[in-house]
């Protein structure tokens, strides 16, 4: 067989694994990315943001200007034949975001709004794929998890032990290099089970966050091979 | 300073681009003193764990013949195929380098002249193995990369020995080397079959 068609083959046939391979999960960091950073900063911008959107409804376009792919977000339907697959409410979800945004710098036009309706639908979307361990975690705490460690793949094939402490890597690596009391909880400080705000006592608040994570880590296994794991 | 001849039709055209070493492990090894390892422009290669391509990019500008890039991430696999669509001779394969028979069925039967190996994992010889006994026979070079932090978080000397001696009952070791001052506790192999 000649050079050429063994490439076109195999263009064509990664092309449909890489199709089948990306998961809605995307779509949940998406939202909770744009919640952190409306929190974070006084009025962002989102051209990055939307940027990481479209790339992945639409892998293979060469549109790189952020002001074209704005305009040219605005009126597609996000139907794509190679890229990720968003059902009917998921659309209204995106386009909703985009009627938040100015033309002309790509900012939140009323944040107070924007905010609660973001959070809303954040919150929505972990109800839906995740409906175990959203009734564990508030959504917005799991959200974060996933995000910050990169998919629901990844964090599904964790120890609890390790889902514990997500997000306090620094105070980890300290502890390990130079022996230092070893962090007792991360991420899931906020949660209303450990109530931290209720005043709980650290060494209470410890073994909770201990049991928390145990039973968090079976729930979130259970949504991943239910919703998201295509292997038989 | 390494640099290739650009192939790609672009308009301000550059005649070479620089390969950088602290972002190739290939790179790093010429620059170290390998120089047998640059590729020919008749090599057909095999390269497990191709990311991003990066180092594939500047091995298509060195061959004329095809490059088989293995890679198992979608988000990585994403603009590897742009690359491809680009080049006209990078085939990406989208799958495990565990699973053989894919990689086989995707190859058409090639025979390879060159396989290279960088997949920072745990069982990271034994993929080597696995795809040597393959795809390689004893005119093929091998060249390996082993990150040694991803298999033990111990002494990193210890690792390389200990992964010498593995290597030792497969392959002819014909040079080793440690990509220092490019990348901090990586070694990298030139092997060939026994």
């Amino acid at each position: 067989m000649k050079n050429d068609k063994i490439v076109e083959w195999n263009i064509l046939r990664s092309k449909e694994l890489v199709h089948e391979a990306l998961n809605k999960d995307k779509i949940i960091i998406f939202f909770t990315r744009i919640a952190e950073d409306l929190k974070r900063y006084q009025n962002p911008n989102f051209y990055g943001r939307l940027k990481e959107l479209y790339l992945l409804i639409y892998p293979y376009s060469n549109i790189q200007d952020p002001k074209i792919l704005y305009k040219d977000m605005k009126k597609s339907d996000f139907d794509s034949k190679d890229g990720l697959i968003l059902d009917d409410e998921e659309r209204g979800f995106v386009k909703k975001f985009i009627d938040f945004l100015d033309d002309e710098q790509c900012k939140i036009k009323n944040k107070r709004a924007a905010v609660e309706e973001i959070e809303e639908i954040q919150a929505k979307l972990v109800r839906k794929y995740l409906p175990n361990s959203s009734k564990l975690v508030e959504a917005y705490i799991l959200g974060k998890l996933i995000a910050s460690v990169g998919g629901i793949d990844r964090i599904s094939r964790m120890p609890s032990s390790t889902i514990q402490i997500i997000g306090a890597e620094k105070a980890l690596f300290r502890h390990m290099s130079k022996h230092t009391s070893c962090p007792k909880y991360g991420l899931i400080y906020d949660s209303v089970r450990i109530g931290i705000k209720k005043g709980v006592k650290p060494r209470e608040a410890g073994k909770r966050a201990r049991q928390l994570a145990n039973k968090l880590s079976l729930n979130l296994r259970v949504d991943y091979f239910r919703n998201f794991s295509k292997s038989q | 300073m390494v640099f290739t001849k650009d192939k790609t039709p672009r308009k301000p055209s550059k005649l070479y681009r620089e390969w950088n070493p602290l972002k190739s492990k290939w790179c790093a090894a010429i620059r170290k003193g390998i120089e047998e390892i640059i590729p020919p422009k008749d090599a057909v290669v095999l390269y497990l764990g191709a990311s991003t391509g990066t180092t594939v990019s500047h091995i298509s500008d060195l061959t004329d013949e095809i490059i088989f890039a293995v890679e198992n991430s979608a988000e990585m696999a994403i603009p590897l195929i742009r690359l491809a669509e680009k080049r006209r001779n990078i085939a990406p394969i989208f799958s495990d380098a565990r699973d053989i028979e894919y990689i086989k069925k995707a190859m058409f039967g090639k025979k390879i002249n060159i396989l290279f190996q960088d997949i920072p994992s745990r069982d990271q010889v034994e993929i080597l193995i696995k795809n040597s006994d393959e795809f390689a026979d004893k005119n093929t070079q091998i060249l390996f990369s082993l990150k040694t932090q991803s298999i033990s978080q111990q002494n990193p000397d210890r690792t390389y020995r200990e992964v010498t001696e593995k290597l030792k009952k497969h392959f002819l070791i014909l040079k080793n080397i440690s990509l220092d001052p490019f990348h901090r506790k990586h070694y990298f192999f030139v092997l060939s079959k026994i």
